[in-house]
């Protein structure tokens, strides 16, 4: 299942150029960033919104997981982040489920809502994110 | 000194801003548009704009936003976000606005506006903190 969802984040163009890697995707998902040049601001430490990139990465596998099937389309609705210190170098993402509602397997559409938290190296939280998703079974 | 070259003085950019390709439209003391083209590395699964690039434009819009209000001393950074998604970007062009609501104390608050054309795609709040630079 990882290499099959890692395939899936490579297929992403905006994702896989971050270099994205996951390294776990159990009842806890967990992603590694690269703390690359281009992902900077302009102090030197990651960007905001590439910590973003890295939280909705995480997050979004989170969500899919809950109906692992290629006609699961997950899509953001509202995102709440807090950014709690500055991050230097790799970062890793790791979401965990809140909450599901809706009646999925019957209509086709539920809601969740996914917790996220982004450390450095040295395991300080830099990001604490909550993520709402929709989730709709596609047309076929 | 235009409002513009005056913000380019205090800020002038970051790698990742401009990695993504977002570039400075207009600028107003507490106001200013960002405008990005959209290039095939920020589609999603789906083939439209993924959510992250909104939120690059929308951040960097209040961020830049709010040093045209900043003393030349001052630098400032995201503490707080919240954002939401009204409608995917299909187009070709993304922009964001952000209007500085309020930067009375070292806590600022900024809202933006992220459309595709006319289509009003996302909202956002951001709380940003206001510091003295170090030289």
């Amino acid at each position: 299942m990882q290499a099959k969802i890692q395939d899936m984040l490579d297929a992403i163009p905006y994702v896989r150029s971050h270099g994205m890697c996951l390294e776990e995707c159990g009842d806890v998902v967990r992603v590694r960033m690269p703390g690359s040049p281009e992902n900077a601001n302009m102090f030197g430490s990651l960007h905001a919104a590439a910590l973003y990139c890295a939280a909705e990465t995480a997050a979004g596998v989170a969500a899919w997981l809950l109906r692992p099937e290629p006609d699961t389309v997950v899509l953001v609705r509202d995102v709440n982040m807090s950014y709690k210190a500055k991050a230097l170098g790799d970062v890793t993402a790791e979401a965990s489920l809140l909450s599901l509602t809706g009646a999925f397997d019957t209509t086709g559409r539920a809601q969740a809502q996914v917790a996220v938290t982004v450390r450095d190296t040295e395991g300080v939280a830099v990001l604490e994110a909550a993520f709402s998703y929709a989730l709709r079974r596609s047309s076929p | 000194m235009t409002e513009s070259e005056r913000l380019n003085d205090v800020w002038p950019g970051d790698p990742f801003s401009e990695w993504v390709g977002v570039e400075h439209d207009i600028t107003n003391p507490g106001q200013v548009r960002v405008r990005l083209t959209v290039r095939p590395e920020h589609r999603n699964a789906f083939g439209r704009v993924h959510g992250a690039v909104l939120y690059t434009a929308a951040d960097t819009a209040m961020g830049r936003a709010l040093v045209t209000l900043l003393d030349t001393s001052e630098v400032c950074w995201t503490v707080s976000v919240l954002m939401n998604y009204l409608a995917p970007v299909t187009g070709h062009t993304v922009e964001a606005e952000a209007n500085v609501l309020d930067h009375s104390t070292r806590l600022a608050t900024v809202q933006t506006e992220v459309r595709d054309q006319d289509t009003l795609c996302a909202v956002a709040t951001g709380t940003f903190y206001i510091a003295e630079r170090r030289t």
